[in-house]
């Protein structure tokens, strides 16, 4: 007997007559089911410490496709690990030091939840607004700085080196999100969030003052005083070269990028789509539309983003509630599943020590989520 | 009117005894005083220069920072070993060896060290190579392990010339890619990893069993020490080469330049140059001798200008940390309330020191950065 048949009885009995009913005439009982609270529920689904215990499978985990099921383990719920951040961002998993660095950029930090305690440190602040982050093939971490629009990377030895603040003798805007390629190459789009007042700092001679609450290092090293460029994506060569590899055209501001596993292909969110192109040399070659990232005719507009082994692309979605959270694309551009969060997601990165946690930036919390499947890239 | 004399003056008004003050001087508590110095988060506050730092030198001043004191950071080990800072990850790793956990202490938190990996396989030295890869020595697999970028672990040596390794105790990498490290003996005790299986050096008569606690995986390095303790060089072909034999080695560092090497040998501290790939006219660099107390070595660190920094076994009042100069003269030490095994420079501009010491650590800021990134 099962509790809720169990409780199903219990209940009759507490009724007299039904009682009584049950007793003389034995009749088959329908079985009762709850249903799990969600993000789309209400009252809506509880987080953090303080929630009840999550029912599996997760509710908010929804399978649009068969396949999505392969990357998924069935008694995984999702959680929140953290919370109270402005706009956390630009996760990025460390396979040597086993934490996972992420930025909120409004509050001008940038935090690590270490992965034995499940707690969350300041690693650096100021952080200088920063905002996307990676590790390289060398276990270097770089980041980008809204403040001082440029991108950096922290060294082996503890010191820190610009490698990206201007191209072609202009000033880079607000180098955003980073991937790293094995050929030693840093790939990063350059669009405008960073003037800002929030994320970076305003170009100079508008009604936002720049120079109030800069740091004081000068606000003429504090980047540049006005955005110059248009919002392209680079290629950083290892000798220091910097290419456009993405012209900003057709009003597609840039965002977050990601290599296929196989490095072969890079995808780039541009305009509020995931675009695809092939990697050729230092060149990318047959740029074309990967996803619009519409979900039931809603837009789950993607930020940032990560592939995982198997070459799908899971994308952080700006969305209605419902469908905020995360969405999964295979190859061939299809929807396969989806992950419904409270909160709209920024970015996403594959961490653990095994690499099969995903770990969600989302506004004001993280969540994670193990997976099936690992993360196609360090970092 | 500082609060000592007013005290005296106080003190004088109780008694109605109008004298003059007098300067009271107090005595700073040290590991020495009777109660000795408290440690710890409870701990009162230490004056300004610390006590148990002391000059043996005028030199050593230009290297110790004056408004520093020693703190206690992290206690209840069995013992401390292998200490080694991660620039990147802004942490340092270390080892209880006897207790088969591998911790870190976190810079950003400044907590408790926090288990890193447990089992660690009794993990004993640590270093970080030039590209940032964790080197770990595991006494219980008798062998040396790298931890990649990428999460993944691999075997870098486990046996020279087709016999296994003894127990890797502490490493040194040098710019070339290449890792020293000393192969003595240690891991063949009951407490820091296996016994021989059968009779052998710390296995009189065979009695005591290695297969008991064996986590059960194969993991059991081999079954037998039969090499002589050494000290090697691997090369990042793969090769692994003698450079010293003939005596117990230990830690072992690389001056700032890379010219020499120090290396603990035997009861004293000896340095060698480093041609290449060989370790030529090795000598005793030092005794360890201070006051005509013998302070033992063990594991050691350069800093920039190339004094070695080196952990003290010694009784009470020596032991803790020696400081040598380039030319082999005492400078300074560092009185702990317990044995120093070793040491390593850390914090995000390297001008830390962070000492394992038998039971705790202990963090001190020095005025110099430590030699090697790591």
């Amino acid at each position: 007997m099962t509790n809720l048949t169990r409780r199903t009885m219990l209940a009759g009995a507490a009724t007299l007559p039904a009682a009584r009913a049950l007793a003389q005439a034995p009749a088959a009982t329908e079985p009762v089911f709850g249903v799990p609270p969600s993000v789309v529920t209400n009252p809506p689904r509880q987080w953090g410490p303080g929630a009840p215990p999550p029912f599996n499978p997760d509710p908010d985990i929804i399978r649009a496709d068969p396949s999505f099921g392969a990357l998924l383990i069935g008694q995984e719920t999702i959680r929140r690990v953290a919370t109270g951040y402005h706009l956390a961002e630009g996760p990025a998993w460390s396979g040597i030091g086993m934490y996972v660095v992420f930025s909120d950029v409004k509050n001008d930090t940038q935090y690590r939840y270490l992965w034995e305690t499940g707690e969350v440190s300041v690693l650096r602040k100021p952080s200088f607004g920063g905002n996307g982050n990676t590790f390289d093939h060398q276990g270097r971490q770089i980041a980008t700085q809204d403040f001082f629009r440029r991108v950096v990377r922290w060294e082996a030895d503890g010191s820190m080196t610009i490698i990206a603040d201007r191209f072609d003798g202009k000033p880079l805007n607000a180098p955003n999100d980073v991937a790293a390629h094995p050929d030693g190459s840093v790939w990063f789009s350059d669009p405008t969030y960073g003037g800002t007042l929030a994320e970076g700092h305003p170009d100079a001679g508008t009604l936002r003052d720049p120079t109030i609450g800069n740091p004081g290092v000068g606000i003429q090293n504090a980047g540049s005083l006005q955005q110059v460029l248009p919002a392209n994506i680079y290629r950083r060569d290892p000798s220091g070269r910097v290419d456009v590899v993405v012209p900003f055209e057709n009003g597609l501001g840039p965002n977050g990028l990601c290599f296929s596993p196989d490095y072969k292909l890079f995808y780039a969110i541009r305009g509020g789509t995931i675009h695809v192109a092939e990697v050729q040399g230092a060149k990318l070659a047959n740029m074309r539309p990967f996803t619009d990232c519409r979900v039931d005719g809603v837009r789950c507009g993607p930020d940032g983003m990560r592939a995982d082994k198997a070459g799908n692309i899971w994308a952080s979605s700006a969305a209605p509630l419902g469908y905020a959270g995360v969405t999964c694309w295979n190859p061939a551009g299809k929807l396969i599943g989806r992950i419904r969060l409270p909160e709209t997601c920024a970015n996403v990165a594959f961490v653990g020590p095994k690499r099969d946690h995903l770990f969600m930036c989302a506004n004001s919390s993280i969540y994670l989520l193990r997976v099936n499947i690992q993360g196609a890239s360090p970092g | 009117m500082t609060d000592l004399s007013r005290r005296a003056l106080l003190a004088g008004a109780a008694a109605a005894l109008p004298t003059a003050a007098l300067a009271q001087r107090a005595q700073p508590v040290t590991v020495l005083s009777n109660p000795p110095r408290t440690w710890g988060r409870g701990a009162p506050t230490n004056i300004y220069p610390d006590p148990d730092v002391i000059t043996l030198d005028p030199s050593f001043g230009a290297v110790s920072e004056g408004h520093a004191v020693i703190k206690r950071v992290g206690t209840g080990y069995q013992w401390a070993e292998g200490p080694a800072w991660c620039s990147e990850g802004q942490y340092v790793v270390f080892s209880d060896v006897m207790s088969d956990i591998q911790y870190r202490y976190i810079w950003d938190s400044g907590m408790a060290p926090i288990p890193f990996r447990s089992p660690s396989l009794n993990s004993n030295g640590n270093a970080f190579d030039f590209q940032g890869r964790q080197i770990s020595g595991q006494d219980f697999s008798r062998r040396v392990v790298r931890w990649e970028h990428d999460g993944s672990m691999t075997i870098i040596a486990d046996s020279f010339e087709g016999k296994p390794l003894n127990s890797p105790n502490d490493f040194a990498c040098h710019p070339d890619g290449s890792i020293w490290f000393t192969d003595p003996l240690y891991g063949g005790q009951l407490s820091e990893g296996h016994v021989d299986q059968g009779p052998g050096p710390f296995n009189a008569g065979g009695l005591l069993n290695p297969m008991i606690g064996n986590p059960g995986s194969g993991i059991i390095g081999a079954l037998h020490q039969v090499l002589p303790t050494q000290i090697y060089r691997w090369d990042p072909s793969g090769k692994l080469e003698v450079v010293a034999t003939g005596q117990v080695p230990n830690g072992l560092c690389f001056s700032p330049d890379y010219k020499r090497l120090y290396f603990v040998w035997g009861a004293n501290l000896a340095v060698g140059d480093v041609v290449g790939s060989k370790l030529q006219n090795i000598r005793t660099f030092s005794d360890g001798m201070i006051d005509g107390v013998k302070c033992g070595f063990d594991g050691h660190r350069c800093d920039v200008q190339g004094n070695v920094w080196s952990g003290s076994t010694a009784p009470l009042g020596y032991c803790g940390v020696t400081i040598w100069n380039p030319a082999g003269k005492a400078i300074g030490r560092i009185r702990l309330p317990e044995t120093g095994a070793n040491l390593t420079f850390c914090g995000p501009k390297r001008d830390w020191l962070f000492i394992t010491a038998s039971q705790s650590v202990y963090l001190i800021r020095t005025n110099t950065q430590g030699a090697g990134p790591f």
